[in-house]
């Protein structure tokens, strides 16, 4: 995939989710979100296993039935078109390649479903396959190819009908640590290079923060909050979305609740806290403690802990200041 | 230690070795052999001539474009193979569609799938005579159409026809083709379909495309079952057939019943070598050993 960090135009896809629901005989997957994802947008889709995210995905792919509510593409609405008329294409989790045909014919499906030319459909699934730089295995069926390979194959099937909006279903999930990171980069940079928003549904926070323009976290069917990585990050909207961002501490206040980043608590030695545990993470030392507030962790820089060290077992008192107190907008949430 | 552990796998397939040499590799052998033999009315002659041979197609080429007895036999039964073949494919494959796919909740395909195998619980002789009473002359379906008024006669090629055996056979034999093509289809992944239902693919478009080409080596496997089975019938085509249709199983039985064993040997083994010709053609066509 091309390294250019040259952001193309946006090619138009702006996508609305409205009052969208999902249910499964009396189980409701999908609960009355709402949604608005501009084009040209890295968007990921985040949260626990059962959320509603997989559901949301599909629904906007147009392999799950809506139960309420539309979904529209520039104005458009394709709740009830068949997903080749969506200008939507998805990648599927396990990549789901045709296991009896090569890497070139497996790219060239989806034109042949549409009736091109036998000629011309090869010629552009070869151009494609140059792009994610796969050329040289196009002779090869998918049996013969690693992990990261199949998924540069199943990316470069759904970018070949120019869609509006790539659909990627936990995409990186299935492949080692060090191809994840590698995969990620080069996601984002095929992103940026085609101008076309990608909707990426992922458990991993990790992930989302690291790719997103846009990250909406989901939880029981709804939508927890939408934002930038930076505004889930500092001002996460609920109790939920502050512990699946992580990085957070839970603390009551008055009558409410709200957190502290890790990084902005520290301690002094005495008191009626107890340190849990300490981990040595390299740039950062993590220590788990026990205190009134519940559990807390702090994340003190190596030199920091290296000043007043302590172990397991130690009494301490935590700080933080006041102005790093972050009050949640809904309180009620879990 | 070791040593047990270098001769159990062998000790494990040494009691089904046994049985393969002692009741299929040697009695072949024989046949091979007695296929080359003399023999006259009383008595068998070993010797190695290959009368048995020529015999079988004997003046068959002069007699050109008549067909021989041994021609038209063979001819006769390949017409009823590929009948069978035809049909036991189509609705065999209609039917594991139907199971692997149709059919979403696994405890009501496993019931399914027990129904279809409900009837081998009943001899292959009884399934076929069955028919008999519903097929005759004065048989159910005969009499239902007399009465409804639809005919004045009954029809006569219901049973002891060629319709009547190529029915048996498919009956017989459809679930043979089922289940294999059931396995493959149950090996295709879900989101294999869906990812070519995203691609545009209709129904009919994801069939061809996707789903016959996955299932290639399951229908290969039926087809041999049928085909083989079908080959060398004499019971259901006599059966069926009112002992009035010629196949080359009925050959070899009237031979053996006549003593004649090298004529009937001879006879085996150019079906054997007919039979393994179609297997092989079929297995270059497709890799079996995919689904093994």
């Amino acid at each position: 995939m091309a390294s250019s960090t040259v952001q193309a135009e946006p090619r138009g896809g702006v996508l609305v989710l409205q009052s969208l629901v999902k249910k499964y005989g009396s189980v409701t997957a999908v609960d009355d979100i709402a949604l608005t994802v501009e084009s040209g947008t890295y968007c990921c889709v985040l949260g626990p296993s059962g959320c509603g995210k997989t559901s949301t995905l599909r629904m906007i792919a147009g392999h799950e039935d809506v139960s309420g509510g539309d979904i529209t593409l520039d104005g458009r609405s394709i709740a009830g078109l068949p997903p080749a008329q969506r200008s939507t294409a998805m990648m599927f989790q396990n990549y789901a390649l045709f296991p009896h045909l090569d890497c070139t014919d497996n790219v060239a499906f989806p034109l042949k479903m549409r009736g091109a030319a036998k000629e011309q459909r090869r010629r552009q699934a070869l151009d494609m396959l140059d792009m994610v730089q796969m050329s040289d295995y196009a002779k090869r069926r998918p049996a013969q190819l690693s992990g990261g390979q199949q998924q540069r194959v199943a990316l470069a099937r759904a970018l070949i009908v120019q869609p509006k909006l790539l659909l990627l279903d936990e995409p990186l999930s299935a492949l080692d640590p060090y191809l994840r990171t590698a995969m990620r980069a080069e996601l984002k940079a095929l992103q940026r290079e085609l101008g076309i928003s990608f909707i990426h549904v992922t458990h991993s926070q990790e992930e989302a923060m690291a790719l997103s323009d846009l990250i909406v976290v989901m939880n029981n069917g709804r939508i927890e909050q939408s934002g930038s990585p930076q505004q889930l990050f500092n001002r996460p909207a609920s109790e939920f979305v502050a512990k699946f961002i992580g990085g957070h501490n839970i603390i009551s206040l008055d009558n409410a609740r709200g957190c502290v980043r890790s990084d902005r608590m520290s301690y002094t030695a005495g008191g009626n806290s107890t340190v849990k545990s300490v981990e040595y993470l390299g740039r950062d030392v993590r220590v788990s403690v026990d205190s009134g507030h519940g559990p807390i962790t702090i994340t003190a820089r190596e030199s920091e802990f290296n000043s007043q060290p302590c172990q397991p077992g130690d009494a301490i008192t935590l700080h933080w200041d006041q102005a790093d107190v972050h009050h949640f907008d809904r309180q009620a949430s879990h | 230690m070791s040593l047990r552990k270098s001769i159990a796998p062998y000790l494990l397939a040494l009691p089904y070795s046994l049985v393969f040499i002692l009741f299929f590799l040697v009695p072949l052998v024989l046949v091979v052999v007695v296929s080359f033999w003399d023999y006259t009315e009383y008595s068998i002659i070993p010797d190695f001539i290959g009368t048995n041979y020529s015999d079988i197609f004997g003046g068959c080429i002069a007699k050109l474009p008549d067909l021989c007895t041994a021609f038209a036999t063979y001819l006769s039964t390949f017409k009823y193979v590929f009948l069978t073949w035809i049909f036991t494919l189509v609705i065999g494959f209609a039917v594991a569609y139907f199971l692997a796919f149709c059919v979403t909740s696994l405890p009501v395909q496993i019931a399914l799938f027990l129904l279809c195998t409900i009837p081998f619980w009943t001899s292959n002789v009884i399934r076929m005579i069955s028919w008999i009473p519903l097929l005759g002359r004065n048989g159910v379906v005969n009499q239902g159409l007399i009465k409804a008024g639809l005919i004045s006669e009954p029809i006569e090629w219901l049973l002891y026809s060629g319709f009547s055996v190529t029915l048996a056979f498919v009956h017989l034999y459809t679930l043979f083709m089922v289940v294999p093509i059931f396995n493959s289809m149950m090996r295709i992944d879900k989101s294999i379909m869906e990812a070519a239902y995203d691609a545009g693919a209709g129904g009919w478009k994801t069939l061809w495309n996707v789903v016959v080409p996955l299932c290639k080596p399951g229908i290969a496997i039926g087809s041999i079952f049928v085909i083989t089975i079908v080959m060398g019938d004499f019971i259901t085509i006599g059966v069926m057939g009112g002992q009035q249709i010629a196949s080359i199983g009925k050959i070899i039985q009237v031979e053996m019943s006549y003593l004649q064993f090298p004529a009937a040997a001879a006879n085996a083994v150019v079906l054997l070598l007919l039979t393994l010709m179609i297997i092989v053609a079929m297995s270059r066509i497709v890799d079996i050993r995919k689904e093994l």
